[in-house]
Formats: structure tokens, sequence, C-alpha cells
């Protein structure tokens, strides 16, 4: 069964730390590059199991899962970057996260750190030329001689036909 | 200490509103058999007028004081419950309704007519059949002689948490007549002793008035079960004779009058019985209980699978001990969706009105049967419910049932007659609505069918007569000749098919010229829970509804022809269904392996909007009573399916929606469209005919 790896939610120092700092940030890996998000939409955190997969969605959407009783799709971080496929380890996790009052999954290849980011250590993405997508990066930031790319998933998940697909959808039952 | 008062305001909205329920189906029973049990509507309008006062809904008060005045001539005689003053009750009993409502919504709108319904009704305050005079100091014509009454009135020491005050009561007394009141003070403990909030004292109250009993008692009606109450008439005029033949039953000290105090205890019990048989739960309450029990019949089923596993010597106190819970687990399942089960009255007690006023606008006669009141369904189902099957009654009324001159032309009573009964049927509910009207005319749908170019002349032949009904629920579809304020715009049977589908449910119709037409809505018990088929495609576990399922078989590669445009059909004893392979579908053929293969997997063939077809799936696993979980909180809609279950491993399966998996076979071409049938249909009967020959 899934295992829960760690309730960060549930942290209320770091939660009271985040609220006068407003820049705290989750940071996992994916392909060698490290990447964060900002810690207040993150639920919680779990081990990885096979979701049921979601007839005709998007290879990104790895499927749905109950997590206590609750529906959560799963997004597949390195399909939706399209990196190389996903190796599953004993350190793949699901990071599950609150967006828009909607719950979300994303698998990523490891978690590392919870790092705190201020604002001057914060730089404009530059263009990537790459395959993620600018509007997704809020921002980088150096720490420790490493590079974190900083993650808006806001408009990461908006792109992913999660939340945006409500007028998808309208506009095929329309032509039906 | 601040008391909210929003909260008592919902209360009191939530209470009048089954207080005009009380009072309409009075009033509707008074109309039809001209007598009805008068104090208890008499007790909803007062009620009412009560609840409003003590909210500062003035408005609201103000207007029901005028309806209860005028029950109360009713209730006493003096206003004889002519047709007129039914309807002009009525009137006004929807009038209440939409102040409630506009209260409810914080609008403060008045409804049109209440000035004219409030002059109507004081019309007849003024002029009486009979009766003497009038003004807000209420007559009555059973005892209009003045009398004294001797009333103890002793409350339990609970009643001021009630929120009842003794002071009011008295007052009130003081207003029917003279009054004198002694105050018993010899219960009232030392002052260290005293609670605040308990009543101590208790009165003896002499009271010389003109008014009824009845009247007197009226003023008690919300303290009866919190205190004693005995009313004793010393200078009885005139019901005298009254009580002298009851005198013989009871044994009583003085000359009391046994007939109001019997009423008295009649009516305490009813009121005690009624409170301890229903308490108000707020819904979201009751969600939150249905939702746990679903987790706790998943996490027990998981449990269940898990000790299936463990070694039966070792493990088997363990073992009964799941067992046991088990059983547990479902009957508190059972119990808890109990709950939320209500009976169908609650929707059927709205048509006696509808059939009413349709039919008079509309100058039909029209009786009305129910049966079946009592079957339960949940409450959200029959909420929903309540509108689609309005708008069938409407129509039975309208389309259905014939004007009286017509209706003896054909040899029919002048009265139609429309039955809605409701039932219980494997695992659903099942309405009828049946009219013994004109029913529906294939000649005319067909006509209308082809101008709207749903189908062509040849193909017309070929339809059954179901499939012909089943174009009234085409949307844009009317046959009625010219459009009334009733019906006849064409909107509303596609709405009523469509919610009822969103229910789950489905809706037939047969119907017999000059005959009169059934509607058969057949509904799921519930919305939370569907019974499902689950079976395996791939490695995924889907669920369809057993409502849908037809049968299942397993083909022989010859029972599959494939048509021109790459569609396959499949041959079951002589009928064609077009076959889908849900693996297709579903796009998840990488990992199955058995799609190719027609006699490998088994069929399965499925009913969705009167649509048959065959679904080919890789193996039944078996029936399931399944949790319904929504996948749009966190996710779009997901065509062909219409929701998700938790499986005992606790993984996640689909539930199917046939229509939407139609929709998108469609789409992906992999399914005939709709004009195919009729060449579908054709084949089927030309091979028929040739069976025949043969």
């Amino acid at each position: 069964m899934n295992q829960q790896v760690q309730e960060t939610s549930s942290n209320e120092e770091m939660l009271a730390d985040t609220v006068i700092n407003g820049n705290q940030f989750l940071t996992f890996t994916l392909q060698e590059e490290t990447y964060g998000v900002d810690i207040l939409k993150v639920q919680e955190i779990r081990g990885w199991s096979e979701p049921t997969p979601i007839p005709n969605a998007p290879e990104f959407i790895r499927g749905v899962m109950n997590l206590r009783g609750e529906i959560v799709p799963i997004l597949d971080m390195r399909r939706r970057f399209q990196m190389d496929e996903t190796s599953f380890t004993k350190y793949t996790v699901i990071v599950v996260v609150n967006v828009r009052e909607r719950t979300i999954g994303m698998t990523v290849d490891a978690v590392s750190d919870v790092m705190d980011i201020t604002v001057e250590d914060m730089k404009d993405a530059p263009d990537f030329g790459t395959s993620i997508d600018a509007s997704f990066i809020r921002g980088l930031a150096a720490s420790e001689e490493k590079m974190v790319i900083l993650l808006d998933i806001d408009a990461m998940l908006q792109s992913c036909e999660l939340v945006d697909l409500d007028k998808i959808v309208e506009k095929t039952e329309a032509t039906v | 200490m601040t008391i909210d008062m929003a909260q008592f305001q919902l209360t009191f909205l939530e209470e009048a509103a089954e207080h005009l329920v009380d009072l309409e189906s009075g009033l509707l029973e008074l109309e039809q058999h001209g007598q009805t049990d008068m104090s208890a509507i008499f007790r909803a309008a007062h009620s009412i007028k009560g609840g409003a006062a003590t909210f500062g809904f003035e408005s609201i008060a103000e207007f029901t004081h005028v309806v209860e005045f005028v029950l109360e001539k009713a209730r006493d005689g003096e206003l004889k419950p002519t047709e007129e003053l039914t309807s002009q009750l009525l009137q006004s009993v929807d009038i209440i309704s939409e102040m409630v409502k506009a209260v409810r919504e914080g609008t403060d709108v008045t409804p049109e007519g209440r000035e004219d319904c409030l002059a109507a009704l004081q019309g007849y305050i003024e002029n009486p059949d009979r009766g003497t005079a009038v003004g807000l100091e209420p007559t009555s014509t059973s005892s209009p002689e003045s009398r004294l009454l001797q009333i103890t009135f002793k409350p339990k020491p609970s009643m001021p948490a009630t929120g009842s005050d003794a002071a009011n009561i008295i007052r009130e007394l003081a207003n029917l007549g003279e009054i004198e009141v002694s105050c018993h003070t010899d219960e009232v403990p030392l002052l260290s002793d005293i609670d605040p909030e308990k009543m101590y004292l208790s009165w003896d109250i002499q009271l010389s008035t003109d008014a009824t009993t009845e009247e007197i008692e009226d003023v008690f009606v919300f303290v009866e079960d919190d205190a004693e109450i005995s009313i004793e008439t010393r200078a009885a005029v005139q019901s005298e004779q009254q009580s002298k033949s009851k005198e013989s039953e009871t044994s009583t000290t003085g000359k009391s009058e046994e007939k109001p105090k019997q009423q008295i205890n009649k009516k305490e019990n009813a009121e005690a019985n009624k409170e301890s048989i229903f308490i108000r739960v707020a819904i979201d309450k009751v969600d939150q209980l249905i939702n746990l029990i679903g987790e706790l019949v998943t996490t027990n089923a998981m449990v269940e699978q898990c000790s299936k596993k463990l070694d039966a010597d070792e493990n088997q106190t363990l073992k009964s001990a799941v067992v046991e819970m088990s059983s547990h687990t479902r009957n508190l399942q059972e119990a808890i969706m109990g709950i939320r089960m209500m009976p169908i009255d609650f929707a059927f007690s709205r048509f006696p009105r509808t059939v009413r006023d349709t039919a008079s606008k509309l100058g039909k006669q029209v009786n009305l049967e129910t049966t079946g009141n009592q079957t339960e369904l949940d409450k959200t189902v029959i909420e929903k419910i309540v509108d689609p099957l309005t708008h069938l009654v409407r129509n039975a009324v309208d389309h259905g049932i014939e004007l009286p001159e017509r209706r003896q032309e054909c040899g029919k009573p002048a009265e139609g007659t429309i039955k809605i009964s409701a039932y219980h049927r494997g695992g659903n509910v099942v309405i009828e609505i049946q009219d013994d009207g004109a029913g529906l005319n294939r000649e005319k749908i067909l006509k209308k069918a082809i101008e709207k170019e749903l189908i062509t002349t040849e193909t017309a032949a070929d339809l059954s007569d179901e499939d012909v009904w089943n174009f009234i629920f085409d949307s844009g579809f009317s046959t009625a000749d010219k459009v009334t304020d009733v019906s006849g715009r064409g909107v509303g049977m596609d709405v009523v098919r469509k919610n009822i589908q969103a229910l789950g449910g489905a809706v037939h119709i047969q119907s017999e010229i000059e005959k009169g037409t059934c509607f058969t809505v057949s509904l799921p018990l519930t919305l939370a829970i569907v019974d499902g088929m689950a079976l395996r495609l791939g490695r995924e576990t889907y669920i369809i509804p057993i409502l849908n399922i037809i049968e299942s078989i397993r083909l022989q590669p010859e029972q599959c022809r494939t048509m021109q445009d790459g569609v396959e059909i499949v041959d079951i004893r002589g009928e064609y269904f077009p076959l889908l392979r849900l693996s297709e579908v579903f796009g998840t053929t990488e990992e199955n392996t058995t799609s190719q293969d027609i006699n490998a997997g088994i069929t399965v063939v499925v009913e969705s909007d009167q649509t048959r077809l065959a679904l080919q799936v890789d193996e039944l696993l078996g029936e399931h009573q399944v949790v319904i979980k929504n996948v749009e909180d966190n996710y779009r809609k997901i065509q062909g399916i219409s929701g998700a279950t938790i499986l005992g491993d606790g993984r996640v399966a689909f539930i199917i929606d046939l229509s939407g998996l139609v929709k998108l076979a469609r789409e992906n071409g992999r399914f005939a469209k709709a004009s195919k049938f009729g060449a579908l249909k054709m084949a089927q009967t030309t091979q028929r005919q040739e069976e025949v020959a043969a």
C-alpha cells in the first residue's frame, strides 16, 4: 500500500516560518535538475504506487489514485517536460499539491529538501529554448552551488488540460 | 450571551415550508371531499403566523393572520367551505410561500396579488354567510354567550427553556375576556436555590369570556407539553348538554368540561409522538456520515482481503473478528443510507395541486390517484425527480386527457383519470404515470419527425412503436397543435429525459391510441451507490451499471461481421447489434491481447438510450455494489466515464457511462451512425423474412 513518507503541511513550525518569509520551497529532482514548488501548495508526499490509467487521457497523465477516498489525478512530470521515461526507484514519490481547490499528484524522481529562498536570491527565468515552457517557471535561485528552477504550478497545471479543460469539454459537447 | 437569530430564522423557514405543505394538502382534501381536519389546517396557519411574528417577518404575520382568521371561521362553521373559498385560500397559500421564499433568498419582493387576495379574504370575514360582529375580536357561534371558566395553568419547571413566556399566555387570555388571576408561589425556593431559567410559579385563572373552548386551547397550544392545563366551566351556559353525555364515561369532580380535556390529551400525545419520531439534522452531517461509511466499507474490504491470505489455524480469532466486522459494516452502511431515504410522497404531494390547476385552466376534468406513496427513495433523487415528474403529470393533463365532450364522444367517462404509482423493482424504484386519454398519435409523430429530418419517409415504416414514441423526447419536438402556456413548446420532454438519465434512471413509454399513455420512470434508490458488474479490460477493472446490462455471451467468430466502413456487427440469435471493442474505444490496446479474438473475451449486450449494443471485454469479474466517487472534483470530465469507485484492494476503478461511450465511439468512427440503424433493422427484417420463407 501507499506509504506516507512525510506530511509536510502538518509541520506548524515550518508553516509559521513560511508565512513570515513567504518563500519556502520544496525541492525535488527530475533527471539531474532540481526544481522547487511553493511549500504552501504542497499537501503531502506519498510513496509511488501504480495509478489506474484514465481512458483517452494525455500521456503525461498517469492515471488516478485513491487518496483516502478522494480520486486524485497523477501527473508524470518527466513526461510532462518531455524528458526520458521515468524509471521507478524506491525514491520515486508523488508530491500531492493543492491548486485552485483541486488536489493533484506529481511524480518526481526524489524529494530533496525544503529551502528558504528570499526575493533577492530569485532571478528571472531566461528563455530556455528547451522542453520546459518558460511560462511555468517563476524564476531561478542559486543555493549552495546548486541551481533550483522554481515552478509556477498554477500556470503549469492550467496548461496540463486539468483545470482549463472545462472549456474544452463544453466545446466537445457543443459539437456533438 | 448572543443568540444567533439567523439560525432560528432558518428553522422557522423550514418549519413554515412544512406547515405550508400541510395547509395545502388539507385545503385540497377539503375541496375534494368537502371535509378535512380543519383544526390541523388552522394549526398550521397559526404556527406560521406565530413564527413569522416572533422573527419579525411582519408582512407574513399580517397576511397569515387574515388567512388564519378565515380558516377559524370556516372551522367554526361560520363560513361554508365553498369551492370559491378554497380556491382563494389556496391562492393565499401560494402567496405565503412566495413571501417565505423571498425571506429565504433575502429579497424584498411583495408577491403579486397579495393585496387583492387580502381584500378578498377580508371580504369573507366581513360578509360571512351568517354570524355576528366582525373585527379582530373573534366571535363564535357555538357558544356566543359569556361564561365563566376556571383555568389552572401549572407550567413544568423546564418551560422557560422552550422559549414560552407564561406572562404572554396570560396576556392573551386577558384579550379574550375579563380575567382574574391568582398566582401560587408555594414552590418558589429560597433565593439562593433559585435557578433563573426555571419556572416555579403556577396560576389559577378565572376567565369570563364568550370565546369558544377551542380558542382558549389555542392560547395554550405551544405549551401543552410543558404544563399541566385544565379548563373547567364554572357557569357553563350552552355546552353543558354536550358534556353531560360524556359525563357518564369518566368520573369527574365538579362540572368539568370533559370534551376539550380529551382533545387536549389527544393533541398532547400527537405532539409528543411527533417529537420523539423526528429530529432535525443538517444535511451536511448526513452527507459526511455517508462519505465516512463509504471509506469504512472500502477499508473493510481491504482488511478482509488481507486476512484471507493469513493462515487459518494461527489466526482463527482474527479471521472470525474480521468476518464479524464485515457484517457490522454492512449493517451500518444500510442503516446510514437509510437516513437519507424519504417516502416519495414528498414528491407526490405536489401533484394534486398541479393536476387541479392545470385541469381547471384547460377546462378538463381530471381525477388523480396515487399509490405507493410510502415507497422510499434517496432524498436527493426525490428532489431532482420532482420537476421532471411534474412535467410528465402536467403533460398527461394537457396532452393526454381530452376535453370532457370529446371523452364522452369516445364513450369514456367525462372525468379523466391519471394514476401515479411507485413501487420497488429490484434495486430500483419505478414510478408510473398513466392516463386514460387519447394516447400518442403515431402518424402525427412520424410526420413531425420527417419534417424535422430525423427520419426519412422510407425508414418510417420500419420503426417500432417504442422508437416512434421516443421521438417526443427529442428537443424541439412538440406535436401540440397550438402552443399553450401549459405545454407544447417542445422544451421539456428532452429535459425530462436528460434529468432522469442524469440520475442514472430511464424512462419508457407505452401508449395505445384512445386508451391512454403510460410513462414508466425507473430510478436508482440512491445516487451514492450503484449496482455494478465489474469487468476486466487488460489489467484494469471497469464497472458497468447492472441496470444497463441485458446479457453476456461468449460469441463464436462466425457471429461477428464487419461492414464496409469497418463497423462491426454481431449476430445474436438473429438480432444484430453493433459491436464495440471497449479496449479500442478507451485506447488501452497495448496491454490487451484478447481484443482481436472475439471468442477469447466475453461480449456484454447493453442498453442505453433505447439503443442496444455489444461490448467486447476480457472478463467478467462479478457483481458489486460500488460507492460512486466524483472524478470531476480534481480532474475534468472523462468521456464515457460517469464516475469512479474504490475497489477492495484500494485501487480506483472507473464506472462506464454508456451513452457517453456511444458518443465517444461515434466520434471515433467506431460505431454506426444513427442513420445506419435503419439499414441494420432492414437487414434484420429481410433475414427474418428469409427464415420464415425457408
